[in-house]
């Protein structure tokens, strides 16, 4: 039977069609979606998964195909053809990925909108800490009322109606300092409620380091000196890992910690069983009762920190 | 036509040597040339020792990186050996082994005696060897080599490994 060449090169286009819409969304590469911006992000990804993919499988099974089917016959040591130029191939192909990237970037810079990236009020940052000429005649620096943009603000078609929690970070190495500015609860694991935007406020202690969170799809520069922000909506209860993606140091593989998304009552509990009372000099203090004699408060640790009751026994108070 | 011009004016030295078609002797590889072929093979050969070296050190991070701990050695030397991996690859390797292949086919290929100014190319090469062996010897500062990370960004660069980080710079520049 003699297949017409045109008609299975039909049927190969609509096969790699099919497989590389099939693979885009079946691809099973990202973590678990844990933020509505998560899903902006996964859906950009698997469109240009399905474009790679039927790039890959147009351009490999080209060359295989041209492999078997163009194969040198036995006893021709003679040259091909000297083949030169060709125009509208040469514009076809300079024309789809020129398309493609078009699409792309308009695409993407469509969800960085959807994301809160171009939110205006995002970070008020000055930009860096850099000394103003103000002598006549000499180069007249950035006016440090335009502010520059680090960051992820609020997304535009969020729910305006409900405040965002705001949260501080502080990277420094090799640990991530939680400060809760509401309730003055600081804390290296980061517990969030859930479905309630969260906002950012992110500074370095000593080096750059690189705020990621990956179920919920965000990362971003961690500077010293500047501040950068993130904020995000996260719709799934559960515990997901914090890291730093910026080589900071000797640790920097270990700097990493917990987001921890809650429910509403869990997070109030744990903001509760976390508050610092402030005594009258405006100072946090802990508020385990100091009346606990040493080794009485740390007898249900004593597991945890390595030490004997031998040992407890002997802390007088 | 412009060839012939261009070789019967005075001004432009001739060629220092006429490199076709003679035998070589083994030392004149080892030693300053102005041969684009021999500056080729010279690129290659040197930018694939160093390719070894910066992959070996991508055997010690393997090797660190089997077990969770860090029983083989110590996160310091860790950084170390992946910021020179990467330096390596990129400065010593890609750079070095692009130069190669570009010095030994392209004059080749288009027809040229040789490149264009034939002594700058031997010298161009001969900045290679005496940079990586200043590059690598930051191994063996007591603080050590470079721990920044091949993008050596200022307030770590700055902090950690400040000799080593000092060579690396140098070194960039060198290359």
């Amino acid at each position: 039977m003699n297949i017409p060449g045109n008609i299975i090169t039909l049927i190969a286009g609509v096969a790699m069609t099919l497989i590389s819409l099939w693979y885009g969304q079946n691809h099973g590469l990202l973590p678990l979606a844990a933020s509505k911006d998560a899903g902006d992000v996964d859906e950009l990804f698997n469109f240009m998964m399905t474009i790679a993919t039927g790039l890959f499988l147009l351009v490999e099974g080209v060359l295989v195909y041209s492999l078997f089917k163009f194969r040198r016959k036995k006893d021709d040591t003679t040259d091909g053809p000297p083949i030169e130029g060709n125009v509208p191939l040469e514009i076809v192909w300079t024309a789809i990925p020129t398309v493609i990237v078009f699409i792309l970037s308009i695409y993407s810079f469509e969800i960085y909108n959807r994301m809160g990236g171009l939110d205006p009020m995002v970070a008020g940052d000055p930009g860096p800490k850099l000394a103003h000429a103000h002598h006549h005649g000499q180069l007249v620096a950035l006016s440090p009322i335009i502010d520059v943009a680090l960051g992820l603000g609020v997304s535009p078609d969020s729910d305006q109606g409900i405040a965002p929690l705001e949260i501080k970070v502080n990277g420094i190495q090799y640990a991530w300092i939680f400060t809760y500015p509401e309730s003055g609860v600081i804390s290296g694991e980061i517990h969030v409620p859930v479905n309630r935007p969260i906002a950012l406020t992110m500074t370095g202690g000593d080096v750059i380091h690189a705020f990621w969170l990956p179920e919920i799809r965000i990362k971003q520069d961690v500077i010293p000196g500047r501040e950068t922000n993130l904020v995000f909506t996260p719709n799934k209860v559960g515990q997901y890992p914090v890291i730093c993606a910026e080589l900071c140091g000797a640790y920097h593989g270990g700097m990493k910690t917990q987001l921890y998304v809650q429910s509403e009552e869990e997070y109030a509990q744990w903001i509760k069983d976390n508050t610092f009372a402030m005594n009258d000099n405006g100072e946090s203090v802990a508020m385990n009762p100091p009346s606990n004699p040493d080794a009485e408060f740390l007898a249900s640790y004593a597991s945890d920190i390595g030490v004997d009751a031998d040992a407890l026994a002997q802390l007088k108070p | 036509m412009s060839t012939t011009l261009e070789r019967n004016t005075p001004v432009s030295p001739p060629p220092p040597e006429k490199n076709e078609h003679r035998q070589r002797k083994w030392y004149e590889y080892y030693g300053y040339s102005t041969d684009h072929k021999v500056i080729g093979i010279q690129y290659l050969v040197t930018a694939f020792i160093l390719y070894f070296i910066g992959g070996a050190l991508a055997e010690v991070m393997r090797t660190e990186l089997a077990t969770p701990d860090p029983d083989f050695i110590q996160p310091e030397f860790y950084n170390q050996a992946m910021t020179m991996h990467g330096s390596i690859m990129l400065f010593l390797w890609i750079i070095p082994a692009g130069a190669g292949f570009a010095n030994y086919l392209i004059p080749l290929m288009i027809g040229a005696e040789d490149m264009a100014f034939p002594r700058l190319n031997g010298v161009a090469f001969w900045i290679i060897p005496p940079g990586g062996i200043f590059f690598l010897s930051s191994f063996f500062l007591e603080s050590g080599t470079a721990q920044a990370g091949w993008t050596s960004y200022p307030p770590l660069s700055l902090i950690s490994g400040t000799w080593g980080d000092e060579i690396w710079i140098l070194s960039v520049f060198l290359f």
